[in-house]
Protein backbone atom coordinates (compact mmCIF):
# COMPACT_ATOMS: atom_id res chain seq x y z
CA UNK A 1 0.00 0.00 0.00
CA UNK A 2 1.45 3.25 -0.81
CA UNK A 3 1.35 6.03 1.83
CA UNK A 4 -1.13 8.61 -0.19
CA UNK A 5 -3.67 5.24 -0.37
CA UNK A 6 -2.86 4.60 3.96
CA UNK A 7 -3.82 8.47 4.01
CA UNK A 8 -6.76 8.12 1.89
CA UNK A 9 -7.88 5.10 3.88
CA UNK A 10 -6.91 5.68 7.61
CA UNK A 11 -6.18 9.40 8.18
CA UNK A 12 -10.00 9.57 8.98
CA UNK A 13 -9.85 7.00 11.91
CA UNK A 14 -6.68 8.42 13.26
CA UNK A 15 -7.93 11.48 13.81
CA UNK A 16 -10.87 10.16 15.66
CA UNK A 17 -9.06 8.05 17.68
CA UNK A 18 -6.55 11.09 18.54
CA UNK A 19 -9.58 13.51 18.90
CA UNK A 20 -10.86 10.98 21.49
CA UNK A 21 -7.39 10.48 23.09
CA UNK A 22 -6.72 14.06 23.66
CA UNK A 23 -10.26 15.76 23.32
CA UNK A 24 -9.12 18.31 21.51
CA UNK A 25 -9.19 18.68 18.01
CA UNK A 26 -6.39 20.75 16.93
CA UNK A 27 -4.30 18.81 19.67
CA UNK A 28 -4.96 15.59 17.88
CA UNK A 29 -4.51 17.33 14.22
CA UNK A 30 -0.86 18.02 15.48
CA UNK A 31 -0.14 14.75 16.92
CA UNK A 32 -1.66 12.80 13.81
CA UNK A 33 0.47 14.66 11.58
CA UNK A 34 3.84 15.02 13.50
CA UNK A 35 3.01 10.82 13.33
CA UNK A 36 2.40 10.82 9.08
CA UNK A 37 5.57 12.96 8.79
CA UNK A 38 7.60 10.75 10.90
CA UNK A 39 5.66 7.36 9.24
CA UNK A 40 6.15 8.20 5.83
CA UNK A 41 9.81 8.94 5.95
CA UNK A 42 10.04 4.45 7.04
CA UNK A 43 7.13 3.61 4.82
CA UNK A 44 8.75 1.06 3.02
CA UNK A 45 9.71 -0.76 6.38
CA UNK A 46 5.97 -0.07 7.74
CA UNK A 47 4.64 -0.89 4.66
CA UNK A 48 5.75 -4.62 4.31
CA UNK A 49 4.34 -5.01 8.43
CA UNK A 50 0.83 -6.91 8.54
CA UNK A 51 -1.23 -4.51 9.96
CA UNK A 52 0.38 -0.99 8.65
CA UNK A 53 -1.95 1.00 10.38
CA UNK A 54 -2.33 -1.03 13.60
CA UNK A 55 1.51 -0.01 14.18
CA UNK A 56 0.45 3.68 12.98
CA UNK A 57 -1.89 3.65 15.53
CA UNK A 58 0.50 2.90 17.69
CA UNK A 59 2.54 5.76 17.19
CA UNK A 60 -0.48 8.08 18.01
CA UNK A 61 -0.45 6.75 21.17
CA UNK A 62 2.89 7.25 22.41
CA UNK A 63 3.22 10.89 20.46
CA UNK A 64 -0.15 11.31 23.01
CA UNK A 65 1.40 10.03 26.28
CA UNK A 66 4.68 11.70 25.45
CA UNK A 67 3.36 15.44 24.30
CA UNK A 68 5.36 17.87 26.01
CA UNK A 69 2.90 19.72 28.58
CA UNK A 70 5.06 23.22 27.93
CA UNK A 71 2.59 24.30 25.50
CA UNK A 72 -0.14 24.42 27.88
CA UNK A 73 1.91 25.89 30.43
CA UNK A 74 3.40 28.84 28.08
CA UNK A 75 0.70 29.45 25.80
CA UNK A 76 0.90 33.41 26.68
CA UNK A 77 0.64 34.12 23.20
CA UNK A 78 -3.13 32.60 22.63
CA UNK A 79 -5.24 35.08 20.91
CA UNK A 80 -8.25 36.69 22.59
CA UNK A 81 -10.54 34.37 20.61
CA UNK A 82 -9.36 31.75 20.98
CA UNK A 83 -10.75 30.36 24.45
CA UNK A 84 -13.93 31.38 22.91
CA UNK A 85 -13.25 29.34 19.89
CA UNK A 86 -12.23 25.99 21.57
CA UNK A 87 -15.56 26.68 23.37
CA UNK A 88 -17.76 27.18 20.50
CA UNK A 89 -16.42 23.88 19.02
CA UNK A 90 -16.81 21.51 22.11
CA UNK A 91 -19.51 22.90 24.14
CA UNK A 92 -23.20 22.15 24.60
CA UNK A 93 -24.74 25.80 25.20
CA UNK A 94 -27.59 25.04 26.50
CA UNK A 95 -26.65 22.43 28.99
CA UNK A 96 -27.38 22.40 32.47
CA UNK A 97 -25.85 19.08 34.09
CA UNK A 98 -26.24 16.04 32.24
CA UNK A 99 -24.90 12.69 32.22
CA UNK A 100 -23.23 12.99 28.70
CA UNK A 101 -21.66 16.34 29.61
CA UNK A 102 -20.11 15.36 32.64
CA UNK A 103 -18.29 12.29 30.75
CA UNK A 104 -17.38 14.45 28.09
CA UNK A 105 -15.76 16.99 30.41
CA UNK A 106 -14.37 13.65 33.31
CA UNK A 107 -12.87 12.32 30.67
CA UNK A 108 -10.67 15.31 29.04
CA UNK A 109 -9.58 15.58 32.78
CA UNK A 110 -8.61 12.31 33.44
CA UNK A 111 -4.82 11.83 33.76
CA UNK A 112 -2.73 10.71 30.23
CA UNK A 113 -2.77 7.04 30.93
CA UNK A 114 -5.74 6.90 32.46
CA UNK A 115 -7.26 7.99 30.03
CA UNK A 116 -5.99 6.01 27.10
CA UNK A 117 -6.96 2.92 28.89
CA UNK A 118 -10.39 4.37 29.26
CA UNK A 119 -10.42 5.01 24.60
CA UNK A 120 -9.12 1.84 23.91
CA UNK A 121 -11.66 0.18 26.24
CA UNK A 122 -14.49 1.86 25.17
CA UNK A 123 -14.00 3.16 21.77
CA UNK A 124 -11.56 0.40 20.70
CA UNK A 125 -13.55 -2.49 22.25
CA UNK A 126 -9.77 -3.68 23.10
CA UNK A 127 -9.10 -6.30 26.09
CA UNK A 128 -6.80 -5.67 29.22
CA UNK A 129 -4.01 -7.84 27.28
CA UNK A 130 -4.47 -5.34 24.43
CA UNK A 131 -4.45 -2.76 25.72
CA UNK A 132 -1.29 -3.55 28.25
CA UNK A 133 0.45 -4.75 24.97
CA UNK A 134 -0.43 -0.88 23.43
CA UNK A 135 0.68 0.97 26.39
CA UNK A 136 3.63 -0.96 27.25
CA UNK A 137 2.58 -1.99 30.88
CA UNK A 138 1.19 -4.96 32.40
CA UNK A 139 -2.64 -6.12 32.50
CA UNK A 140 -2.70 -5.35 36.72
CA UNK A 141 -1.91 -1.87 35.46
CA UNK A 142 -4.87 -1.47 32.80
CA UNK A 143 -7.28 -2.75 35.23
CA UNK A 144 -5.11 0.01 37.70
CA UNK A 145 -6.12 2.50 35.02
CA UNK A 146 -9.51 1.56 33.95
CA UNK A 147 -10.85 1.27 37.46
CA UNK A 148 -9.45 4.58 38.94
CA UNK A 149 -10.75 6.36 35.73
CA UNK A 150 -14.49 4.74 36.08
CA UNK A 151 -14.30 5.54 40.18
CA UNK A 152 -13.58 9.21 39.23
CA UNK A 153 -16.23 9.48 36.43
CA UNK A 154 -18.75 7.88 38.48
CA UNK A 155 -17.93 10.75 41.42
CA UNK A 156 -18.20 13.42 38.60
CA UNK A 157 -21.64 11.69 37.61
CA UNK A 158 -22.18 11.78 41.36
CA UNK A 159 -21.41 15.47 41.70
CA UNK A 160 -23.37 16.58 38.81
CA UNK A 161 -26.78 14.61 40.05
CA UNK A 162 -26.01 16.72 43.05
CA UNK A 163 -25.71 20.26 41.32
CA UNK A 164 -28.87 19.33 39.62
CA UNK A 165 -30.78 18.50 42.60
CA UNK A 166 -29.41 21.72 44.19
CA UNK A 167 -30.93 23.66 41.22
CA UNK B 1 -26.45 3.38 38.14
CA UNK B 2 -25.75 -0.05 37.08
CA UNK B 3 -22.49 -0.76 35.16
CA UNK B 4 -23.89 -1.52 31.68
CA UNK B 5 -25.61 1.76 31.60
CA UNK B 6 -22.75 3.72 32.83
CA UNK B 7 -20.52 2.16 29.90
CA UNK B 8 -22.97 2.84 27.65
CA UNK B 9 -22.64 6.39 28.67
CA UNK B 10 -18.89 6.78 28.62
CA UNK B 11 -18.69 4.84 25.09
CA UNK B 12 -21.30 7.50 24.06
CA UNK B 13 -19.39 10.47 25.77
CA UNK B 14 -15.76 8.73 24.03
CA UNK B 15 -17.57 8.57 20.45
CA UNK B 16 -19.17 12.08 21.21
CA UNK B 17 -15.12 13.22 21.38
CA UNK B 18 -13.96 11.68 18.55
CA UNK B 19 -17.31 13.53 15.91
CA UNK B 20 -15.31 16.40 17.12
CA UNK B 21 -12.24 15.21 14.99
CA UNK B 22 -10.91 17.85 12.36
CA UNK B 23 -11.22 17.38 8.86
CA UNK B 24 -8.59 15.17 7.46
CA UNK B 25 -8.16 17.08 4.51
CA UNK B 26 -6.71 20.25 5.86
CA UNK B 27 -4.11 17.19 7.86
CA UNK B 28 -3.64 15.72 3.75
CA UNK B 29 -2.42 19.49 3.25
CA UNK B 30 -0.20 19.62 5.57
CA UNK B 31 1.21 16.39 5.17
CA UNK B 32 2.01 16.46 1.12
CA UNK B 33 3.03 19.83 1.71
CA UNK B 34 5.63 19.26 3.88
CA UNK B 35 6.71 16.05 2.04
CA UNK B 36 7.28 17.75 -0.80
CA UNK B 37 9.82 20.16 0.85
CA UNK B 38 11.12 17.66 2.79
CA UNK B 39 14.46 16.62 0.37
CA UNK B 40 15.42 20.50 0.54
CA UNK B 41 15.20 20.17 4.21
CA UNK B 42 16.99 17.12 4.17
CA UNK B 43 19.78 18.35 1.91
CA UNK B 44 19.99 21.95 3.77
CA UNK B 45 20.20 20.00 6.83
CA UNK B 46 23.22 17.80 6.14
CA UNK B 47 24.89 20.91 4.54
CA UNK B 48 24.33 22.77 7.00
CA UNK B 49 25.98 19.61 9.61
CA UNK B 50 28.58 19.32 7.59
CA UNK B 51 29.52 22.83 7.79
CA UNK B 52 29.51 23.17 10.49
CA UNK B 53 31.75 19.87 11.30
CA UNK B 54 34.19 21.04 8.81
CA UNK B 55 34.33 24.47 10.64
CA UNK B 56 34.80 23.07 13.96
CA UNK B 57 37.29 20.59 12.70
CA UNK B 58 39.45 23.45 11.33
CA UNK B 59 38.71 25.51 14.61
CA UNK B 60 39.84 22.89 16.36
CA UNK B 61 43.06 22.37 14.47
CA UNK B 62 43.51 26.22 15.29
CA UNK B 63 43.10 25.93 18.63
CA UNK B 64 40.68 24.14 21.48
CA UNK B 65 37.82 22.51 22.09
CA UNK B 66 34.79 24.20 23.66
CA UNK B 67 32.59 22.24 25.42
CA UNK B 68 29.80 25.38 26.41
CA UNK B 69 28.36 28.48 24.01
CA UNK B 70 28.83 31.67 25.28
CA UNK B 71 25.80 33.71 24.60
CA UNK B 72 25.77 37.08 24.56
CA UNK B 73 22.40 39.06 26.61
CA UNK B 74 20.63 42.04 25.89
CA UNK B 75 20.74 44.58 29.10
CA UNK B 76 17.89 43.45 31.19
CA UNK B 77 14.34 45.09 31.54
CA UNK B 78 12.12 45.36 33.95
CA UNK B 79 8.02 45.30 34.14
CA UNK B 80 5.85 45.73 37.12
CA UNK B 81 4.27 42.62 38.54
CA UNK B 82 1.64 44.53 40.69
CA UNK B 83 -1.10 41.72 41.23
CA UNK B 84 -1.91 38.71 42.52
CA UNK B 85 -3.80 36.11 43.84
CA UNK B 86 -5.48 36.26 47.22
CA UNK B 87 -6.87 32.37 46.75
CA UNK B 88 -5.56 29.27 44.72
CA UNK B 89 -7.26 25.70 44.71
CA UNK B 90 -5.06 23.59 46.94
CA UNK B 91 -1.85 22.11 44.61
CA UNK B 92 -1.15 24.97 42.67
CA UNK B 93 2.37 26.30 42.37
CA UNK B 94 3.53 29.42 40.24
CA UNK B 95 5.27 28.13 37.29
CA UNK B 96 5.97 30.79 34.92
CA UNK B 97 5.83 34.83 34.92
CA UNK B 98 5.97 36.84 31.15
CA UNK B 99 5.80 39.60 29.32
CA UNK B 100 4.43 40.16 25.68
CA UNK B 101 7.09 41.64 23.55
CA UNK B 102 4.53 45.25 23.48
CA UNK B 103 5.06 45.18 27.65
CA UNK B 104 1.12 45.57 27.76
CA UNK B 105 0.33 42.37 28.73
CA UNK B 106 1.83 40.55 31.83
CA UNK B 107 1.04 37.15 33.09
CA UNK B 108 1.65 35.00 35.74
CA UNK B 109 0.65 30.88 35.30
CA UNK B 110 0.09 28.29 38.10
CA UNK B 111 -0.14 24.77 37.94
CA UNK B 112 -1.35 21.45 39.05
CA UNK B 113 -0.31 18.60 37.22
CA UNK B 114 -2.54 18.99 34.06
CA UNK B 115 -4.24 21.94 35.62
CA UNK B 116 -3.42 25.17 34.86
CA UNK B 117 -4.60 28.66 36.19
CA UNK B 118 -3.86 31.89 34.63
CA UNK B 119 -3.82 35.87 35.40
CA UNK B 120 -3.21 38.56 32.92
CA UNK B 121 -2.99 42.01 33.54
CA UNK B 122 -3.13 44.18 29.97
CA UNK B 123 -2.78 47.75 29.37
CA UNK B 124 -5.61 48.69 26.88
CA UNK B 125 -6.44 51.51 24.74
CA UNK B 126 -10.05 52.23 26.51
CA UNK B 127 -11.68 51.42 23.83
CA UNK B 128 -11.60 47.96 24.37
CA UNK B 129 -14.07 47.95 27.43
CA UNK B 130 -16.98 47.31 24.50
CA UNK B 131 -16.08 43.80 25.38
CA UNK B 132 -17.77 43.87 28.10
CA UNK B 133 -21.45 44.10 27.46
CA UNK B 134 -24.54 44.47 30.10
CA UNK B 135 -26.71 41.53 29.04
CA UNK B 136 -24.32 39.32 27.10
CA UNK B 137 -24.10 35.84 28.26
CA UNK B 138 -22.74 35.20 31.16
CA UNK B 139 -21.98 38.27 32.71
CA UNK B 140 -20.36 37.90 36.44
CA UNK B 141 -19.77 40.15 39.31
CA UNK B 142 -16.09 40.75 40.54
CA UNK B 143 -16.50 42.77 43.08
CA UNK B 144 -18.51 44.91 41.80
CA UNK B 145 -17.25 45.19 38.37
CA UNK B 146 -18.88 43.15 35.77
CA UNK B 147 -16.94 40.65 33.89
CA UNK B 148 -17.89 38.45 31.46
CA UNK B 149 -17.77 34.56 31.49
CA UNK B 150 -16.84 31.74 28.69
CA UNK B 151 -16.08 28.63 28.98
CA UNK B 152 -17.32 24.99 29.37
CA UNK B 153 -16.42 21.62 32.21
CA UNK B 154 -13.14 21.66 30.65
CA UNK B 155 -11.73 25.45 30.34
CA UNK B 156 -12.90 28.94 31.47
CA UNK B 157 -12.31 32.38 31.57
CA UNK B 158 -13.73 35.36 33.26
CA UNK B 159 -12.50 39.30 31.64
CA UNK B 160 -13.14 42.10 33.27
CA UNK B 161 -11.73 45.91 33.31
CA UNK B 162 -10.26 47.14 36.48
CA UNK B 163 -10.43 51.22 34.76
CA UNK B 164 -11.02 52.05 31.60
CA UNK B 165 -7.22 51.21 30.73
CA UNK B 166 -6.36 47.70 33.02
CA UNK B 167 -7.96 44.39 31.66
CA UNK B 168 -7.79 41.55 33.68
CA UNK B 169 -8.30 37.62 31.92
CA UNK B 170 -8.41 34.88 34.93
CA UNK B 171 -7.91 31.45 32.53
CA UNK B 172 -8.27 28.11 34.24
CA UNK B 173 -8.72 24.86 32.54
CA UNK B 174 -7.89 20.79 33.55
CA UNK B 175 -9.53 21.43 36.79
CA UNK B 176 -12.73 20.82 38.57
CA UNK B 177 -15.45 23.01 37.73
CA UNK B 178 -13.41 25.26 36.02
CA UNK B 179 -16.25 27.91 35.25
CA UNK B 180 -16.79 28.37 38.89
CA UNK B 181 -13.08 27.92 40.36
CA UNK B 182 -12.58 31.09 37.48
CA UNK B 183 -14.97 33.52 39.66
CA UNK B 184 -13.53 32.65 42.63
CA UNK B 185 -10.04 33.33 41.74
CA UNK B 186 -11.03 36.24 39.76
CA UNK B 187 -12.49 37.76 42.79
CA UNK B 188 -9.50 36.99 44.70
CA UNK B 189 -7.30 39.53 42.13
CA UNK B 190 -5.51 41.66 44.70
CA UNK B 191 -2.91 44.36 44.43
CA UNK B 192 0.27 42.49 45.62
CA UNK B 193 3.29 44.43 44.43
CA UNK B 194 6.13 41.88 43.50
CA UNK B 195 9.88 42.11 42.71
CA UNK B 196 10.05 42.95 38.94
CA UNK B 197 9.92 40.83 36.08
CA UNK B 198 13.26 40.78 35.00
CA UNK B 199 14.55 39.34 31.54
CA UNK B 200 17.49 39.84 29.83
CA UNK B 201 16.86 37.92 26.02
CA UNK B 202 15.59 38.64 22.62
CA UNK B 203 15.91 36.70 19.17
CA UNK B 204 18.47 37.30 16.86
CA UNK B 205 17.70 35.58 13.82
CA UNK B 206 14.28 33.81 12.77
CA UNK B 207 12.57 31.91 10.56
CA UNK B 208 10.95 33.98 7.84
CA UNK B 209 7.26 35.17 8.73
CA UNK B 210 8.42 33.80 12.54
CA UNK B 211 7.67 37.04 15.28
CA UNK B 212 8.42 36.97 18.67
CA UNK B 213 5.59 37.10 21.30
CA UNK B 214 6.60 36.73 24.25
CA UNK B 215 9.47 36.30 27.35
CA UNK B 216 9.85 35.51 30.73
CA UNK B 217 11.33 33.43 33.58
CA UNK B 218 10.20 29.94 34.37
CA UNK B 219 10.36 27.89 37.48
CA UNK B 220 12.55 24.26 36.50
CA UNK B 221 13.46 21.60 38.93
CA UNK B 222 17.00 23.33 39.47
CA UNK B 223 16.09 27.22 39.70
CA UNK B 224 14.86 29.95 37.35
CA UNK B 225 15.05 29.89 33.80
CA UNK B 226 14.67 32.53 30.94
CA UNK B 227 12.31 31.78 28.31
CA UNK B 228 11.36 33.32 24.70
CA UNK B 229 8.41 32.14 22.49
CA UNK B 230 7.49 33.09 18.73
CA UNK B 231 4.54 32.09 16.05
CA UNK B 232 6.05 30.45 13.19
CA UNK B 233 3.97 30.58 9.78
CA UNK B 234 1.04 27.95 9.86
CA UNK B 235 -0.36 27.57 13.66
CA UNK B 236 2.89 26.81 14.91
CA UNK B 237 5.61 28.49 17.63
CA UNK B 238 8.74 28.41 19.20
CA UNK B 239 10.23 28.07 22.42
CA UNK B 240 13.88 29.14 23.13
CA UNK B 241 14.95 28.86 26.88
CA UNK B 242 18.10 28.89 29.04
CA UNK B 243 17.68 26.37 32.14
CA UNK B 244 19.67 24.97 34.65
CA UNK B 245 18.03 21.42 34.89
CA UNK B 246 20.26 19.34 32.69
CA UNK B 247 17.74 17.98 29.81
CA UNK B 248 17.21 14.93 27.73
CA UNK B 249 19.88 15.00 25.50
CA UNK B 250 18.99 12.16 23.08
CA UNK B 251 19.50 12.74 19.75
CA UNK B 252 21.49 13.10 16.98
CA UNK B 253 25.15 15.78 17.19
CA UNK B 254 24.69 18.74 15.83
CA UNK B 255 27.10 21.65 16.39
CA UNK B 256 26.14 25.22 17.39
CA UNK B 257 28.42 27.85 17.18
CA UNK B 258 31.37 24.91 17.27
CA UNK B 259 30.11 23.52 20.81
CA UNK B 260 28.78 20.09 20.13
CA UNK B 261 24.71 19.65 21.12
CA UNK B 262 21.67 17.53 20.22
CA UNK B 263 18.64 17.43 17.93
CA UNK B 264 15.90 15.22 18.85
CA UNK B 265 13.75 15.10 15.95
CA UNK B 266 11.06 13.49 18.00
CA UNK B 267 10.63 15.69 19.96
CA UNK B 268 12.09 18.84 17.59
CA UNK B 269 13.92 20.21 20.21
CA UNK B 270 18.18 21.38 20.00
CA UNK B 271 19.57 21.36 23.06
CA UNK B 272 23.46 22.82 23.65
CA UNK B 273 25.31 23.81 26.62
CA UNK B 274 25.30 27.42 27.16
CA UNK B 275 26.30 30.07 29.54
CA UNK B 276 26.93 27.32 32.12
CA UNK B 277 23.10 25.71 31.47
CA UNK B 278 21.57 24.60 28.93
CA UNK B 279 19.94 26.29 26.04
CA UNK B 280 16.96 24.28 24.46
CA UNK B 281 15.40 25.40 21.45
CA UNK B 282 11.77 23.67 20.51
CA UNK B 283 9.18 24.06 17.71
CA UNK B 284 5.97 22.41 16.99
CA UNK B 285 5.33 23.58 13.14
CA UNK B 286 7.26 23.94 10.00
CA UNK B 287 10.91 24.52 10.63
CA UNK B 288 13.98 22.97 9.25
CA UNK B 289 17.04 21.90 11.35
CA UNK B 290 19.31 24.77 9.72
CA UNK B 291 16.65 27.46 11.01
CA UNK B 292 16.82 25.79 14.71
CA UNK B 293 20.82 25.94 14.54
CA UNK B 294 20.03 29.77 13.44
CA UNK B 295 18.00 30.86 16.16
CA UNK B 296 20.31 29.03 18.89
CA UNK B 297 23.09 30.63 17.21
CA UNK B 298 22.35 34.14 17.09
CA UNK B 299 19.41 34.18 20.61
CA UNK B 300 20.60 36.73 23.04
CA UNK B 301 19.65 35.28 26.47
CA UNK B 302 21.45 35.75 30.07
CA UNK B 303 19.86 33.14 33.31
CA UNK B 304 17.46 34.33 34.90
CA UNK B 305 17.26 35.76 38.63
CA UNK B 306 14.10 35.75 40.08
CA UNK B 307 13.33 34.61 44.29
CA UNK B 308 10.13 32.92 43.58
CA UNK B 309 11.22 30.56 40.91
CA UNK B 310 14.15 29.32 43.70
Amino acid sequence: MAFEEFLAERLAPLLRYATTLTCDPHQAQDIVQDVLLRAQQRWTEIARLDLPSAYVKRMVTNEFLSWRRRRWTRDVSVPHGVMVDLVAASADPTTAVDDRAVLLAGIARLPRKQRAAIVLRYYDNRTDAEIADELRCSEGTVRSHISRAVDRLRADLAAGACREEVR
Amino acid sequence: MRTEEFEELVRDAVIEHADRAPDPEATVRRVLRVRRRRPVLVAASALVVVTLVVGALAWRAAGGARTSVDLAAPPGRGWAVSWGLAWLPSGFVEDNRSVTVDGRTVSRNWVSGEARLSLRVSVVDGTETDHVEPGSDDQVDVNGRPGLRDGDDTRAKVVWFHDATTRFEVLASHLERPRDVVVRVARSVVPQPQDPLVVAAEFGTLPAGAGPVALGVGRTSAGPSTFLTAVLPGDGFLDVELTPAKPDLDGERVLVLGVPGTYSKEKGTLTVPANGRWLEVYAEGEISLPDLVAVAETVRIAPADARWAE
